[in-house]
């Protein structure tokens, strides 16, 4: 299948129309980063695909209220983790985010000592990142891996975006306290 | 030197997340399935067993909501019950056009920001009206219709408004300053089941701000940001005038 070089914005405007493949093109598109933050909001990956899937159904219906021209990732997110939460009332198994064991080659170029330390410093941060609460773990990854705006936050986290700036940092506060870096 | 923030986002980037492709089985869902049917027969029970709760309510202090929501909350006349099993409420037709009263005359201006309502209407069964405007380049429309905002005024002694949602996490408990006095609000971020005690039937309601001031349950819905609707709220004026009958 060609790549489709739509916008965003061109794709929702199709999928408020009906059109489900412009609505498959965005499924595709946000679907990585929709099982991320599906792992992140449940904390593990086991499962993350099944809200991550459920998320983008319930978007769909809910697309034609979408406001073209608005960030659409901000706008999953929410549906992603209200979905996440709602699977984790049925579900308390025992849980933890690891990262992928081929994470041993991506630190290739170091000397043994130095890969020992980056996996062992990769480990201990994950096992920190573990230990927060959810809305601690959204803040970070929206803020530092997505890059998301305040206002994007406020929208993703369903929160005023006055509350963003002191949410971002208890969760920072918290995480390197976790760390023992206090 | 590392900073905190790359550490976070290569830790991030390395989490082991499963590879699927959604695509397929999301739009086999979309093309194969249909709205779910509701359960109201469930809904109006839960809501005339907790009518006078709902009363009780309205006097008390309002919890933080993300850790007072239950199953059911209650403010003012509406009872809002919390069901991750509930039903999927976005095949309902919108409350935005439903007949819920007898036409009114449009002789108030209740809220300014958004200049003189197109509608106005009496509510049967508590003291109380309604008013809507359109939609415009600021407001925009609710799902379905060409309404912009509904605004209901309305008595806590009457028949009891339900509304179900399937998460708590749009929940919120707000305050709203009316004439310098803080009072107790609810916010409802995301759509949801809605039966008023004025309409037959289950109805859609998007984004729904419910306060209580002098006695009086102020509901406004329209989908704008909760800031936004905060500030409209604050800027309602005629108080008590407004559950005159027109």
């Amino acid at each position: 299948m060609p790549p489709d070089d739509r916008s965003d914005a061109e794709l929702i405007r199709a999928a408020q129309t009906a059109d489900s493949a412009a609505f498959g093109e965005l499924v595709r598109r946000h679907q990585r980063g929709a099982v991320r933050i599906a792992a992140i909001a449940l904390g593990s990956a086991d499962g993350a695909d099944d809200v991550a899937q459920e998320a983008f159904v319930r978007a769909h219906r809910a697309i034609h209220r979408f406001r073209v021209g608005s960030p659409f990732e901000p706008w999953l997110f929410r549906i992603v983790t209200n979905t996440a939460r709602n699977h984790l009332r049925h579900d308390r198994r025992q849980r933890g985010l690891t990262t992928r064991a081929a994470a041993l080659a991506s630190v290739g170029g170091a000397g043994p000592d130095d890969i020992a330390a980056q996996l062992a410093d990769r480990r201990e941060l994950t096992a920190a990142i573990n230990r927060l609460s959810v809305d601690d773990r959204l803040v970070l990854t929206y803020r530092w891996y997505h890059q998301l705006s305040e206002a994007e936050i406020a929208e993703a986290l369903g929160c005023r975006r006055g509350t963003v700036k002191s949410r971002l940092s208890r969760a920072m506060s918290r995480l390197r306290e976790e760390l023992g870096e206090t | 030197m590392t900073t905190l923030e790359e550490r976070f986002v290569d830790a991030v980037d390395r989490l082991e997340l499963p590879e699927v492709d959604l695509a397929p089985a999301v739009l086999a869902e979309i093309l194969g399935g249909g709205p779910r049917q509701v359960d109201w027969t469930r809904r109006l029970a839960v809501a005339a067993a907790v009518a006078l709760l709902a009363g009780v309510a309205a006097t008390l202090a309002i919890e933080p909501a993300r850790e007072a929501v239950a199953d059911w909350l209650g403010i003012g006349a509406t009872e809002v019950e919390v069901d991750p099993d509930g039903t999927d409420p976005s095949g309902l037709p919108p409350s935005a056009t439903f007949d819920l009263g007898e036409p009114a005359s449009v002789d108030l201006d209740p809220l300014p920001p958004l200049g003189p309502p197109d509608t106005a209407s009496d509510l049967a069964t508590a003291r109380g009206r309604r008013f809507s405007w359109p939609a415009g380049p600021d407001l925009p429309p609710l799902a379905g219709t060409q309404v912009g905002a509904v605004l209901s005024v309305r008595t806590i002694d009457g028949a009891v408004d339900a509304k179900a949602l399937l998460s708590d996490e749009l929940i919120e408990s707000v305050v709203v300053v009316v004439d310098g006095t803080e009072a107790s609000g609810l916010w409802i971020g995301a759509e949801h089941e809605y039966l008023s005690a004025d309409a037959v039937g289950p109805a859609l309601a998007q984004q729904v701000l419910i306060w209580l001031a002098d006695g009086v349950q102020f509901r406004l819905e329209a989908d704008l940001p909760l800031v936004e609707m905060i500030r409209l709220a604050e800027a309602v004026s005629g108080g008590t005038d407004l559950l005159q009958p027109g």
